[in-house]
């Protein structure tokens, strides 16, 4: 406690000290591990690799300075997501007007059999291809779907953690990914290679 | 299990949010079901590019580089404030005599006082910095609606006339809470809101603003004042004297007293503007006064 702390005739350096390099170490062990899952979240949220660094740093930056607020280090990660999502809700208010319009929902329609990605491998240029083009399609989403999607797929949490993040609740959480891989599969379907063409 | 309801399911299923026993149901329905297989296909091809497209990207090494050397300023700067908080927040024992452990039902006060003042202090840089930079009333009150689900009654300008720069969402003492900043003729003026009451501690010196009791506590340079109004926790934090943060405060009750009632349903009424004419409240009163 602080008063223990002054009672006990700690000085005060020592006590600013030991609390910056604290939060200096804590932000090494708990937050730059995260750095990568950072990145990539920013890369689908935000539409050039310059914003997404901005967004990541911004949020890495404002996470070292609320580190004390962080008293689980288990949760660190759904904890950093969340001054990411945060930060990049103001990004997108400052850059209100330049969003994307909404992608139209429209009945199902199957994707092309697409080769196998079970193995998370990228290994032909049509498989390459193919992936952009998920990427570009993920883009074009509307925001919280593609934050639906981000989370799901790149950070890869849970329901119940999303929708701590998100700040929805976990039905909503269910048909924002549903309404979402909706989408992308009508994106997709609309601009994937002929099924022909994938078999290589 | 029906083909509906496999299918329905199938995002939960890839998803891994079904239990074993669910989870193993829809997969003996898959095994015998080519339509529900099919489906699944399509949902598993989704699933498996964005993985891919997941798992591409590093974080470029300039990046982690300019992140650690914007911490190591940071932290000079954050020393500064931290310590005059850590004295602060001493002096706040030793002459409110209030205890951390106290035995109220809420969280404790200085906890809340303390944050507040954290959050005042951090939030005195560029506009920028907060997540909604408006002016506009209505616009912040949809924003607090959205983000905190609460709307609560707020002053469109402060007591000099002093006009809003915007807000953002902070914890005090572990709940989540509206700051909303105004700029004040010299420093800003931090107005937190939290959609829930907050009981006061025992024997906390308390006034009488407006016929609400209101709990000021000083924080080194920086006086703080917080009230319960309609449901919600009102704290003010200012660097400024204790009759100008009851002066705030008094504008923030009877601005709540005039939308309730004046004006039809709360969601439905306007922001109104304060006038810029310096109005103090009109009565302030120590505990047990007349």
């Amino acid at each position: 406690m602080l008063a223990d702390r002054v009672s006990l005739g700690m000085s005060e350096a020592t006590v600013i000290d030991q609390s910056r390099d604290g939060r200096v170490q804590r932000f090494h062990e708990q937050i730059l591990p995260h750095l990568t899952p950072l990145y990539r979240a920013a890369l689908r949220l935000v539409s050039t690799s310059a914003d997404a660094e901005d967004l990541v740093q911004e949020t890495c930056l404002r996470a070292f300075q609320a580190l004390d607020q962080l008293k689980d280090p288990a949760a660190a990660k759904a904890w950093v997501f969340a001054v990411l999502r945060s930060v990049s809700l103001r990004h997108f208010e400052r850059e209100a007007g330049s969003i994307v319009a909404p992608v139209e929902l429209s009945e199902a329609r199957p994707l092309p059999q697409a080769p196998s990605f079970t193995n998370a491998a990228a290994d032909s240029p049509l498989q390459r291809a193919l992936i952009e083009e998920v990427r570009a399609a993920t883009l074009r989403l509307p925001r919280p779907y593609r934050e639906a999607i981000v989370m799901a797929h790149v950070a890869g949490f849970s329901y119940r953690e999303m929708s701590q993040i998100l700040e929805i609740p976990v039905g909503t959480v269910m048909s924002r990914l549903f309404r979402a891989r909706r989408m992308l599969r009508d994106a997709l379907s609309d601009t994937a290679p002929a099924p022909s063409k994938l078999v290589s | 299990m029906t083909c509906r309801e496999v299918r329905r399911g199938l995002d939960l299923y890839l998803d891994d949010e079904l239990t074993v026993l669910e989870a193993s149901r829809v997969q003996q329905h898959l095994d015998r079901c080519d339509g529900c297989r099919k489906t699944m296909q399509v949902q598993v091809s989704l699933h498996g590019m964005l993985t891919a497209d997941a798992i591409r990207d590093e974080a470029p090494a300039r990046l982690r580089e300019r992140i650690l050397e914007r911490v190591a300023k940071e932290s000079p700067k954050r020393a500064a404030w931290l310590r005059h908080l850590i004295v602060s927040a001493a002096l706040a024992f030793l002459v409110c005599g209030i205890l951390l452990d106290s035995d109220t039902s809420g969280p404790p006060v200085v906890p809340l006082a303390t944050d507040a003042v954290a959050w005042h202090m951090d939030s005195r840089g560029p506009p920028h910095e907060l997540e909604l930079s408006a002016a506009d009333p209505a616009r912040l009150a949809g924003w607090m609606k959205e983000r905190l689900g609460m709307v609560p009654d707020f002053p469109a300008n402060g007591v000099r006339g002093d006009r809003m720069l915007g807000a953002r969402v902070t914890v005090l003492a572990t709940y989540r809470a509206a700051q909303l900043v105004y700029a004040g003729t010299d420093e800003p003026v931090s107005l937190f809101i939290m959609p829930r009451p907050f009981p006061p501690p025992p024997n906390a010196p308390e006034r009488v603003v407006e016929g609400v009791d209101v709990y000021p506590v000083r924080l080194g340079e920086i006086g703080v004042v917080w009230w319960n109004d309609g449901g919600h926790l009102y704290l003010i934090a200012a660097r400024a004297s204790e009759a100008d943060a009851l002066a705030f405060a008094a504008l923030c009750v009877r601005n709540s007293r005039m939308k309730q009632g004046t004006h039809g349903p709360r969601s439905a009424r306007p922001a109104i503007r304060s006038t810029h004419q310096v109005v103090f409240p009109g009565v302030i009163r120590a505990q047990g006064s007349s």
